[in-house]
């Protein structure tokens, strides 16, 4: 009995002994490659190496938007070792139940969630900590704490991109690594950031950047950005991988939100390169055993493009200091300064380079680099406090106005092209003209300019000579021209959100018949009606009688090739036109003779002064509509001044407008005037030579 | 000299060595390689007083343990209450007697098995006939208080070792095997009322249980330990990774790789070879144990080796299932391998104890001649 129970208990030892063997070589042999690998994956890291964005740069190489290096503190909330972690918990737990969820309730309970947050963070940064900062960093404690909050809200989307601190310098990053070194989630991180070394001039070219959302970096994954040739042994799929690589810690990825950063990102962006290491034993002499990294492969980023334009840098600060000088009100009861409002766009003529665009009121691009105040939100893109004076809006490209008498001399071409009148032919200005029944269309002179040619009509801007053209043209025509010298049409710049324009349309009856309206033939041509223009399609529409004829496409990227488009117009009647334009200018009695005309050299202009239109009684607006302030009678006209110089070899042609302020000749040319003169004096143009033939 | 050599048993004595060696190796591999390692010399240390040790009790007479094993049990006990009540506190375990600052804690329920081994075979020794019931009585008795002790301390690693030691000691002396299934039974009742009821076993041991049911849900604290050893051995394949070479041990990723788990680190530097020599050496050591069963016929001296092959079995078999992550976590060192003073120098005890038994050249006699004696 005790022999056979021995030998039973033997058996069940070597039985035991056997079934952990067979689990031991069930791990190691079947399971082995399988566990192998992830093992692996657990000791390899990927980082992505963000490449440097390309910077902006003017015609002569100055830039005016750059990276340069900076200290930045990023600050992990997940992994900063808080004492009571558990609302890190509730917020992934809150990120889980929401997935599915709408943006809007997303939206209601994550601001419920930020309260309690903001709470928690004043418990758990001790005022201590927060003032530990503020010793280092020239910064006050309510600031930090702001953005400690700010990078929570980040958090609830898991997505951590924005730094802390950014643009330290040497001594506090030096400082605050020493402070915090080791301290998990807290880290110092040498990064390139985004510079614009000009400020505020071309502040809405160049435009901004922000930070990417996490939505777009699935976007960015699409389009390559991110480096996909290698994928090491380890068997990770195309997205897993590329997930990894994107979320990689201290986030540096930007993205072009406006302006040309917007237009060229994708060329100045680059393509993310690539580092993989594995961290493995390594035994010296002694025997000791340390842990190390190896580099397994390294792909080096593809760094992005430098964009050159066309902007001459020096005119365009030439032109914005003198588009920012005030000027006096003369048509309000009392006298008194105000502020410009207005654009300039300068073009070369024949090739449609653009050498200056410029709006005022303006600001500072540096301002809008994350993180953003909110003020600055408030004052540039939203323009709360005052609605008319909206710092972001471009409005060389998306302001809208009547053109005004500017666009006499298009309907002038118009004429002469379709052969309704030569240079000889006359109307009688009588002072009005009498449509029907009703009121009669004043000109502006109230005894009239007699009888006149085409050359004094442009001179003296006479209206009732182009009501006349006008009722010969009718609108149809009109319209046939004025979308053959490129208006009621967006001319194709390379910035996002560019004004179309808008052009007066045909009514037509129920049967299908043309209802032919005087009032919009006649008004047409003088610019009014519902004629709109952007300062852009009026300097390329100047242009045309720059380089005889041609219709040219304005671009700020420089290009090799010439783009432009024949239009097939009469040289002869171009300088028909052209020498009624110098009238305006250089001979006395022309309506920028006094203020606009420059010494030396021959200018040719136009100016205009653009009604804003009133209401009809009926419909005139209450006060609380937005549109009241129109209806008040001292509100004061658009003032334009369009034109190129010099006569014999143009070498600019531009559009100027400032908005409210008054006639053309009194405000506009002589903005135009100081700008001309101390651009030429760069130039080195001081004669202008003589006229071709 | 020879005198003191004689009684020792090469076969037993050469697997202890090598099992000893591969510990050493295993232990400088997972803490920074020998010069570095500060566990090294200690570990050596214990095993040269654990060798006197062994020596020395070698050498004492059986009849000695005969005489005083109840007051050998009766020494652990009282050991054991003093533990319950003013025990030093290591890993929330009041398990350690604490002496000196300089000098290494004593676990006192690693040896209270060896005195229980010997009060059983005091109990047993000339009851191999009987089957009745109430015969039981003593011998659940001296097992079942000492385990409620190192149960509350809380020791669930030892504790489990005291009642299937019981139960496979009354199996080989030929108790019948119904009433061991019975009792058994009663056992796992008892099992399942403490787990519901008593505060005998806390919550993070409910939680092992519950990580070891369903690893995913717990793997970043209580399954934390099981996967990476599991990852561990599955690294390592057949031929390993080379000594010292090992990564999940290597970047500290498994904790208590140089106590409880060391077989992991063993698994993953030298694989499957490895893994093979180590249980190969175990299953020698237990032949050459339950060999020594034929060189006594005293029935005290034959109660003392199968308990001490039997509590060595319990404890290689516990130790690997755990890191092989056949049953729920818990703290059992691998014997003979595994760092630690208490565990060498109890496993040494046990091997001299048995190896001194089987050497007792008194024949068997009747219960009569035994009182006379």
């Amino acid at each position: 009995m005790f022999r056979f129970r021995i030998k039973v208990l033997l058996v069940v030892f070597v039985f035991t002994i056997l079934i952990l063997f067979g689990r031991l070589s069930f791990l190691q042999i079947f399971k082995g490659n399988s566990i192998k690998d992830q093992v692996r994956r657990t000791n390899i890291i990927e980082k992505r190496i963000d490449p440097i964005r390309g910077s902006i740069v003017d015609r002569n190489g100055i830039a005016l938007a750059e990276e340069v290096p900076s200290f930045n503190i990023y600050f992990d909330p997940l992994k900063f070792p808080f004492e009571d972690n558990s609302f890190i918990l509730e917020i992934k737990k809150f990120h889980k139940n929401t997935a599915k969820k709408s943006r809007a309730i997303k939206r209601k309970l994550g601001s419920l969630l930020i309260d309690r947050l903001s709470k928690e963070v004043r418990i758990a940064l001790s005022d201590r900590a927060l003032k530990k900062f503020h010793s280092v960093i020239q910064i006050p404690p309510n600031e930090v704490f702001k953005r400690f909050v700010r990078i929570y809200t980040f958090a609830i989307k898991r997505w951590i991109p924005e730094p802390l601190l950014f643009n330290l310098s040497f001594e506090e990053a030096i400082l605050l690594e020493i402070e915090y070194n080791g301290v998990k989630g807290l880290k110092v991180a040498t990064q390139t950031i985004r510079s614009y070394p000009e400020g505020n001039s071309c502040a809405h070219l160049v435009g901004q950047i922000q930070h990417l959302s996490e939505d777009e970096v699935g976007y960015l994954t699409k389009n390559g950005y991110f480096n996909q040739n290698q994928r090491m042994l380890i068997n990770l799929t195309n997205e897993e991988h590329q997930y990894l690589l994107s979320k990689h810690e201290l986030s540096n990825l930007w993205v072009g939100r406006t302006g040309l950063e917007f237009q060229y990102n994708k060329l100045m962006r680059g393509q993310s390169g690539e580092q993989c290491l594995e961290r493995i034993l390594i035994k010296n002499s002694d025997g000791e055993v340390s842990p190390e990294y190896i580099m397994l492969y390294e792909i080096p980023p593809k760094l992005g493009r430098n964009i050159k334009l066309t902007i001459d840098i020096e005119l365009q600060k030439i032109v914005e200091e003198e588009m920012r000088k005030s000027f006096k009100s003369t048509i309000s009861e009392r006298e008194f300064q105000r502020k410009q409002v207005g654009a300039f766009v300068a073009l070369n003529p024949h090739t449609g380079e653009i050498l200056a665009m410029s709006s005022v009121p303006d600001f500072n691009p540096n301002d809008l680099i994350p993180p953003i105040n909110s003020d600055v939100v408030d004052d540039v893109i939203l323009g709360i406090r005052r609605p008319n004076y909206i710092k972001g809006l471009n409005r060389g490209i998306r302001g809208h106005y009547p053109p005004g008498s500017p666009f006499k001399m298009f309907v002038a071409l118009m004429a002469l092209e379709d052969k309704i009148i030569t240079d000889k032919s006359r109307f009688t200005c009588s002072g009005s003209l009498q449509l029907g029944t009703g009121r009669p269309f004043k000109c502006h002179s109230n005894f009239g300019h007699q009888r006149l040619n085409i050359y004094k009509a442009l001179k003296k801007s006479c209206n009732i000579f182009f009501y006349h053209l006008g009722l010969k043209l009718k609108t149809r025509r009109q319209i046939f021209w004025s979308k053959q010298f490129g208006f009621g049409q967006k001319t194709g710049i390379d910035l996002p959100g560019e004004y179309r324009g808008n052009l007066p349309k045909i009514k037509y009856s129920g049967t299908g018949r043309e209802i032919s309206n005087k009032y919009v033939d006649s008004h047409f041509s003088i610019g009014q009606v519902d004629l709109e223009v952007t300062p852009l399609q009026m300097a390329r529409g100047i242009s045309i009688f720059a380089n005889g004829g041609y219709l040219v496409y304005p671009h700020l990227k420089r290009r090799r090739k010439v783009k432009r488009k024949n239009l097939n117009l009469n040289q002869k009647n171009i300088d028909i036109v052209v020498e009624g334009m110098f009238k305006v200018v250089n001979e006395p009695g022309g309506t920028a003779y006094r203020k606009g005309r420059l010494n030396n050299i021959i200018m040719i202009g136009k100016t205009g002064t653009a009604d804003i239109g009133g209401f009809p009684v009926r419909a005139k607006p209450k006060w609380q509509d937005p549109l009241y302030r129109y209806s008040q009678k001292s509100y004061e006209p658009h003032a334009w001044f369009v034109g190129f110089a010099p006569r014999s070899n143009p070498v600019i042609s531009f559009a100027c407008i400032s908005e409210y302020s008054g006639h053309g000749g009194d405000i506009a040319a002589p903005i135009v005037k100081r700008i001309l003169e101390r651009y030429f004096k760069v130039l080195k143009i001081r004669e202008d030579k003589k006229p071709k033939g | 000299m020879n005198n003191i050599l004689k009684n020792i048993n090469i076969f037993i004595l050469l697997p202890v060595i090598a099992l000893n060696i591969l510990g050493l190796l295993a232990i400088a591999s997972t803490t920074g390689g020998f010069s570095n390692s500060s566990f090294i010399p200690k570990q050596i240390v214990f095993i040269i007083i654990a060798n006197i040790v062994g020596l020395f009790i070698l050498n004492l007479p059986l009849d000695f343990f005969k005489k005083y094993a109840y007051v050998i049990y009766g020494f652990g006990f009282l050991s054991l209450i003093y533990v319950h009540f003013f025990g030093h506190v290591v890993n929330n375990a009041r398990s350690w007697i604490h002496f000196a600052p300089g000098m290494p804690n004593i676990q006192p329920s690693e040896f209270m098995k060896y005195g229980l081994i010997l009060a059983l075979g005091r109990f047993l020794m000339y009851r191999e006939t009987y089957h009745k019931w109430s015969d039981l009585i003593f011998p659940v008795i001296l097992t079942i208080v000492p385990m409620m002790f190192v149960l509350k301390q809380p020791d669930l690693g030892s504790a489990l070792i005291y009642m299937p030691l019981l139960f496979t000691l009354l199996f080989a002396l030929g108790f019948r095997f119904k009433k061991i299934i019975l009792l058994m039974c009663v056992g796992s009742v008892m099992i399942i009322f403490l787990w519901n009821n008593t505060g005998f076993i806390k919550e993070y041991q409910k939680n092992r249980v519950r990580a070891f049911m369903d690893p995913d849900a717990y793997k970043e604290k209580e399954a934390y330990q099981l996967r990476a050893s599991l990852l561990a051995i599955g690294d390592g394949g057949i031929f390993g990774k080379g000594y010292q070479q090992g990564t999940i041990h290597g970047f500290d990723k498994l904790p208590e790789s140089h106590t409880d788990f060391i077989f992991a680190v063993i698994c993953e530097d030298f694989g499957l070879i490895g893994g093979g020599l180590v249980f190969g050496l175990f299953l020698f050591l237990l032949y050459s144990l339950m060999r020594l069963l034929s060189f006594t016929k005293d029935p005290f001296a034959l109660c003392v080796i199968l308990g001490v092959t039997i509590i060595m079995f319990y404890q290689i078999a516990i130790s690997m299932s755990v890191v092989l992550g056949l049953i729920p976590t818990t703290g059992v060192t691998l014997p003979l391998v595994s760092y630690g003073g208490s565990s060498i120098l109890s496993n040494y005890i046990g091997v001299s104890l048995a190896m001194n038994a089987s050497n007792c050249k008194v024949l068997q006699l009747s219960k009569s001649e035994f009182n006379e004696y």
